[in-house]
C-alpha cells in the first residue's frame, strides 16, 4: 500500500506545476503594467479606491459619528486614513485573477470565479479597512504592525483560499486539456 | 465545504502564527543578513564601489562614500519586504501531514529562494530609491530607461510581486496533493 503511494507520488508528474507558476507569474507582470499605466491609474484605480473609501466611511459611519471621506482620505476627528494601491484590494484582486487563468479551465468558470471571487476580496477588504481605521484611533502603537504584517497576508490567504476552493470545486477541465 | 475544513484552518492558524513570530523574532538578524548579502551586490555594479548598507533594526540604511558628509540618509524598511515570510509557513501549515520531511523539505527549500528573492528586492529598492528619490543626482546618474526599470522593479515587488513570489514558491515545493495538482 505505501509503495503504490510512494510511487504515485513519484510519478507525479512536476511540468503542470511549472507550467503553472510560468502562466501565473506572466498573469502578474502583465496585469501590473496595465494598473500601473498613469492613465489606468488615474482613470480607474483612483476613482476606484475613491469608491472603497466612500463605502468604508459607510460601514464606520453606522458604528461611530463623525467619519468623512474626502476622495481616498477617511477621516474623523481621531484619526485619518489614505486608502492608497495595496489597501484597495486591487493587489489580491491581481493574484487572484492570475491564479485563475493560469490553471486550465473553461472560459466561463474562470469568469464566474473572477467575477464573484473579485466582489468576496473586495468586501474583505472593506473589513480590513474598518478595522485598522479602528485601530488607529484608538490602538495606533499596534497599527503598524497589523497593517504590514497581519492584514496584508490574511487578505492574500482569503485570496488563495478562494482560488483553491474555486479550483476543486468550481473549475471546469476543458476538453482538450484533460488527461 | 472540505471535510477537512476545520483541521486545515487550525493548521493554517498555527502557521500564520509561528510565521509571524519568526519574522518578528528574526528581523533585526535577517536585516544585518540581507545587507551583508545585497551590499557586495550593489557595488558591483558601481565604478567605484561606494555604497555601503547599514542594518540597524529592522532598517537599512543606505549610506555612499560620496554623499555630502551632512546630508540625510535615506532608510528602507525591511519589514513590507519581508513579510512574506508568513504567508509561506502558512501555505506550508495547512499542506496534509505538515510535519512530514516531504512538506518540511519543501519548505526549506522554498525559503531558500524566498531569501533570493528579498536580495533582488532590496538591489532593487535600494537602486529605485538611487534612481527616483535624490533629486538631481538621480537624473544625472540614472536616465529614464533606468529610472523607469528601477521604479518599476521595486514598485511591482511591493505591490504584488512579494506575495505572488511566496505563492508560487509554495505551489512549486509543495508535496504533490492529488486534490489540487491537475
Amino acid at each position: 500500500m505505501a509503495r503504490t503511494r510512494k510511487a504515485s507520488v513519484a510519478q507525479r508528474p512536476l511540468r503542470p506545476r511549472v507550467v503553472f507558476v510560468a502562466k501565473f507569474c506572466a498573469a502578474l507582470i502583465v496585469f501590473y503594467a496595465i494598473v500601473a499605466l498613469n492613465p489606468v491609474n488615474d482613470f480607474v484605480i483612483v476613482p476606484f479606491t475613491a469608491i472603497v473609501a466612500r463605502c468604508a466611511a459607510a460601514i464606520l459611519g453606522t458604528l461611530e459619528s463623525g467619519i468623512q471621506v474626502t476622495g481616498t482620505v477617511i477621516r474623523s476627528p481621531r484619526f485619518a486614513l489614505d486608502v492608497e494601491n495595496g489597501c484597495n484590494g486591487i493587489e489580491a484582486a491581481i493574484l487572484l485573477a492570475a491564479a485563475i487563468l493560469a490553471f486550465p479551465s473553461t472560459l466561463r468558470s474562470r469568469l464566474i470565479g473572477l467575477a464573484v471571487t473579485g466582489v468576496a476580496i473586495e468586501l474583505l477588504n472593506l473589513v480590513r479597512l474598518g478595522s485598522l481605521f479602528w485601530l488607529g484611533e484608538y490602538h495606533r502603537p499596534i497599527f503598524d504592525f497589523f497593517h504590514v504584517a497581519v492584514w496584508q497576508s490574511l487578505v492574500i490567504l482569503a485570496a488563495i483560499a478562494m482560488f483553491i476552493f474555486w479550483s476543486l470545486r468550481f473549475a471546469e477541465r476543458p476538453v482538450a486539456a484533460s488527461r | 465545504m472540505p471535510k477537512d475544513l476545520w483541521p486545515r484552518l487550525a493548521k493554517g492558524a498555527t502557521g500564520f502564527l509561528l510565521g509571524l513570530t519568526f519574522w518578528w523574532a528574526m528581523s533585526n538578524p535577517y536585516a544585518r543578513l540581507l545587507s551583508s548579502l545585497c551590499e557586495p551586490l550593489i557595488r558591483m555594479g558601481e565604478r567605484p564601489p561606494v555604497t555601503h548598507l547599514i542594518a540597524g533594526g529592522t532598517e537599512l540604511t543606505i549610506d555612499r562614500s560620496d554623499f555630502p558628509r551632512s546630508s540625510p540618509r535615506p532608510g528602507l524598511p525591511l519589514m513590507d519586504l519581508t513579510a512574506n515570510v508568513i504567508l509561506l509557513a502558512t501555505l506550508f501549515a495547512v499542506n496534509r501531514r505538515p510535519l512530514r520531511d516531504r512538506n518540511v523539505a519543501g519548505l526549506l527549500i522554498a525559503s531558500l529562494v524566498l531569501v533570493v528573492v528579498h536580495v533582488i528586492a532590496v538591489v532593487m529598492n535600494v537602486e529605485s530609491i538611487y534612481a527616483l528619490r535624490l533629486g538631481p543626482w538621480s537624473e544625472q546618474n540614472y536616465g529614464p530607461l533606468a529610472r523607469n526599470f528601477w521604479g518599476a522593479g521595486a514598485h511591482f515587488y511591493s505591490l504584488i510581486g512579494a506575495f505572488g513570489a511566496a505563492f508560487a514558491l509554495w505551489w512549486l515545493f509543495r508535496p504533490s496533493n492529488p486534490e489540487i495538482v491537475k
